[in-house]
Parts: structure tokens; sequence; C-alpha cells
């Protein structure tokens, strides 16, 4: 019942729904398909097709590609790690809108789509934007 | 005619039309054919089967919904006709019944009416006004508090 009910609900109200209890988060964070449907419905989903598949990683949607057969930048001290794609996090959310980085996510990866792309375009709409120039 | 019987045993004489909105009822018809014995729905009150047969007697016009998946996700709860609206102002205990009426009656626009009246409920609530609206009693931690209050506070106007 608690399923059919979150299907009518907004991004904000699933995460106001999401601090009320233990129970009422564990249904609210744990319901993929309502946060994919609330992703779709913004257009923050990205076409995978459009997508280079090395960038995958950085939608959530597919595997970290192996990184060992890149091209190293530095000999010195930058390690593969540092060059594997960063995975869509709640701490990268954090960091999107320079606050301090949370705890890590426990995994919904629409959720956290979203957060970003709402982030992001809120970011354009207030214009905290700056234009850069190579003239 | 159909006759529903409710779990305190009262009897509901219905029209066939308004009877069969309810897939339930729709398929044991099918199966034991017309009778003018009263199907017993041992998991309804009278008081709940009233209101859902007078949800299914408005509604008997309606053409029969498309049938959609429920796992579709709509867009939205806001297009809900002030007549369903004024029908669905009851208490919430009411309410509640009458969504699981729903469900095991397989009544899905009234389900669906329901649902989004619930939604509608919880829409511009903070999760304290939430909580005070169901009886929810708050079981985190302060830590855990502060955690879940960082992780969906980007949702909330700056």
């Amino acid at each position: 019942m608690a399923h059919h009910i979150l299907r009518f609900m907004d991004a904000r109200t699933l995460c106001r729904s999401a601090c009320v209890s233990k129970r009422w988060r564990q249904v609210a964070d744990g319901n993929r398909a309502v946060w994919r449907a609330r992703l779709a419905d913004a257009r923050y989903m990205p076409e995978p097709t459009r997508v280079h598949p090395l960038c995958l990683p950085h939608f959530g949607l597919g595997p970290a590609p192996p990184t060992q057969g890149l091209v190293r930048l530095h000999d010195d001290d930058l390690s593969t790690a540092q060059l594997a794609p960063r995975p869509a996090t709640a701490a990268a959310v954090a960091e999107a809108r320079g606050g301090l980085v949370t705890s890590p996510a426990e995994g919904n990866p629409f959720k956290e789509l979203f957060a970003r792309g709402y982030l992001l375009d809120r970011k354009w709409a207030d214009g905290r934007s700056r234009q850069h120039s190579f003239a | 005619m159909v006759v529903l019987q409710s779990s305190d045993g009262k009897n509901f004489t219905v029209e066939r039309g308004v009877a069969i909105q309810s897939v339930l009822i729709k398929n044991l018809l099918e199966d034991i054919g017309e009778s003018d014995e009263p199907i017993p729905l041992p998991n309804v009150s009278s008081k709940v089967l009233e209101k859902v047969i007078e949800y299914c007697e408005y509604h008997v016009d309606d053409p029969s919904p498309i049938l959609d998946d429920l796992d579709e996700i709509p867009k939205r709860s806001d297009d809900i006709t002030p007549q369903d609206e004024n029908y669905m102002k009851v208490d919430q205990e009411l309410l509640f019944e009458i969504l699981l009426a729903a469900n095991y009656m397989d009544i899905k626009p009234l389900l669906e009416l329901g649902c989004k009246t619930v939604a509608n409920m919880i829409r511009n609530k903070t999760a304290q006004e939430i909580r005070t609206m169901f009886n929810i009693v708050d079981d985190f931690s302060p830590e855990e508090r502060e955690q879940i209050k960082k992780e969906n506070e980007w949702a909330e106007d700056h």
C-alpha cells in the first residue's frame, strides 16, 4: 500500500518522508522505481545512448571501466585510483553544493542522480555560473 | 442485481454494473454465474462497504479504466474531481479502511483516488507534521537524524 501511495509523491515530499522514521526512510529511499520516474519527469536522466561508454559510471549507468589502459598524466604520485571515475554519491552531492562531505549514502542511485540534477538546475537558475573566456 | 454481504452480516443489493467495478466480484460472478446468494466480503465492514458502494454507484457510467500496469508511475495527484475530493472527506481511519477495501476488492480507480488523497495529505508537510498527523514515533538516534537531515536538505528551498 505504501508503494502505491509513493507513486504520487514529488521529490521534496519523498525527502521529507524519508526523515519521518526508520521505517518511512526504508520505504521512501528504498523505492527505486519512483525515484527513477521522478528523474525521468525532470529530465535529469542522461540518455544512455548519448553518453560515452567510459562516462556511464558517472551517471550510475554502468560498471567502472578498467583504468589500467588509461594514459597516466604524471608519472610520480598520481595513482590509477585517482583516475577512476567518481561514482555518484551523497558525498559528491554535498560537495557539489559546496557543503561538507557527508557520510556515504546507502544506495538509491536514482535519488542521488535526482539530487545532482536538481542542484545543478538550481545553480543555473540562481545565476551562480560564471562565464569563462579564452580571449 | 447482486447481493454483497459485509463482514458483520449486512446485505447490500446493488446493480450488476455497480458490483462489477470490483474486479474481485466481476471474476467471482464469471466463475459462479448469476445467483441470488449473497457474496460474502469477510474483510469489509458494512460501514466501509456502504462507502465503497457509494463510489461505485457514482462512477457506474465511467468507461472501464485503461488496463495500465499499476507499476507505471504517474506524475501528479492534483487531478481529483471536486466530487471525488468531497467523497474522500472522511476521517483518517475510514480513509485507510476504504484503501484496504479497494485493494482487496480490486477497484483500481478507488485505490488510485485513495492513494492520491493520502499523498496530498503528506505533501508540503514537514517530517514533524507528518509524524503528528499519523501518530508516528521518531525512532532515529540524534546522529542518524543529523545525517538524514543532511542527506535530504537539498530538496528544501534555500
